[in-house]
């Protein structure tokens, strides 16, 4: 696509806006606090939705993103998980709050402003509506604390989320544990990647455990 | 420094988008089935910071995302290798400038 309308720099010369790509806005935003899965439906849309959440509750609970709805041709929703961390034991909610961005193809009801369309018309910026905004890229760990003074309660999207299973041998038979790794609230300048229990799947006479990896990219946003 | 850029204020006079603003765009997104782990070299990306990251679609708790990786101007995503009761789910992959 060749370079259509306008193309602003901030004081730093960075590109803020041009006529090619375009921004993700806010749609929804809210709180939650729960002990497994929740879906958020949204409006229909073509284009996949990304959500952020912020954890507000104890340093030993966990929440995430886990997946977006799409039925063709939309996504229609975002479900969230909250939980307990695994390594404790027992079983409570999570407290956080969300934002869902996407694209939309409509423009905001703000009649003062500035809009920008790239050459298909399609929005590519509008002064009406609330930009995802990122703010730090940074590598983390399960079970290690991430501190990042520069940003103060921001929301993080974390990716990928990882999978795990465990086989608890407890005579004559233990669970077997699906778990999912999300993030806990450690202050307002860190968190932690922790495991949570997302199913039990049986039953072992053995103890064992399968994990797809540890580390993951957190971005912080607002 | 003098002044650069643009001033974007509301009806009320609250500024929307100041001169010193940093705004996120998307530069790539890409929807990816199951299995597949590939690359592909993006040359927006040139000289930016990027946040780059897979989304799991209709997803299970035995399903993950793919991991996704930035080399130069090459982002790259892979599925996990998987032993018992894990697998790859569908994933949309996004590419976001931040600066």
């Amino acid at each position: 696509m060749s370079e259509y309308g306008l193309k602003i720099k901030n004081s730093d010369s960075e590109v803020q806006i041009d006529s090619l790509y375009r921004n993700y806005v806010l749609e929804k935003s809210g709180s939650l606090d729960i002990n497994g899965l929740q879906s958020i439906s949204i409006a229909n849309n073509p284009n996949p939705p990304i959500a952020a959440i912020r954890p507000t509750g104890g340093t030993d609970r966990v929440c995430g993103v886990f997946d977006v709805s799409y039925s063709s041709p939309n996504y229609t929703a975002v479900r969230f998980f909250g939980g307990k961390e695994f390594a404790g034991g027992g079983s409570a909610s999570c407290s956080f709050d969300y934002k869902i961005f996407t694209l939309l193809e409509s423009k905001s009801a703000e009649a003062y402003g500035l809009r920008v369309y790239d050459a298909a018309e399609k929005l590519v910026y509008d002064s009406g509506r609330i930009p995802f905004k990122i703010l730090e890229v940074g590598s983390a760990t399960i079970g290690t604390t991430y501190s990042h003074p520069s940003h103060t309660d921001p929301y993080y999207i974390f990716s990928p989320w990882h999978s795990g299973i465990v086989g608890i041998y407890y005579p004559p038979q233990g669970p077997v544990f699906s778990l999912k790794s999300g993030i806990g609230k450690q202050s307002s300048t860190s968190i932690k990647g922790m495991w949570t229990i997302c199913a039990q799947l049986g039953v072992t006479n053995m103890n064992f455990a399968d994990f797809s990896g540890t580390t993951f990219t957190i971005i912080l946003c607002e | 420094m003098s002044d650069f850029g643009l001033r974007v204020k509301d009806a009320v006079g609250n500024t929307i988008l100041s001169i010193t603003d940093k705004i996120t765009r998307l530069m790539w997104k890409s929807s990816h089935t199951s299995s597949a782990g590939n690359s592909g070299e993006l040359s927006q990306i040139d000289g930016i910071l990027t946040g780059n990251f897979a989304v799991p679609v209709n997803a299970d708790v035995t399903k993950t995302a793919h991991i996704v990786s930035r080399s130069g101007n090459v982002i790259s995503w892979t599925t996990f290798s998987y032993t018992i009761h894990l697998s790859p789910a569908d994933c949309v992959i996004f590419c976001f400038a931040y600066t």
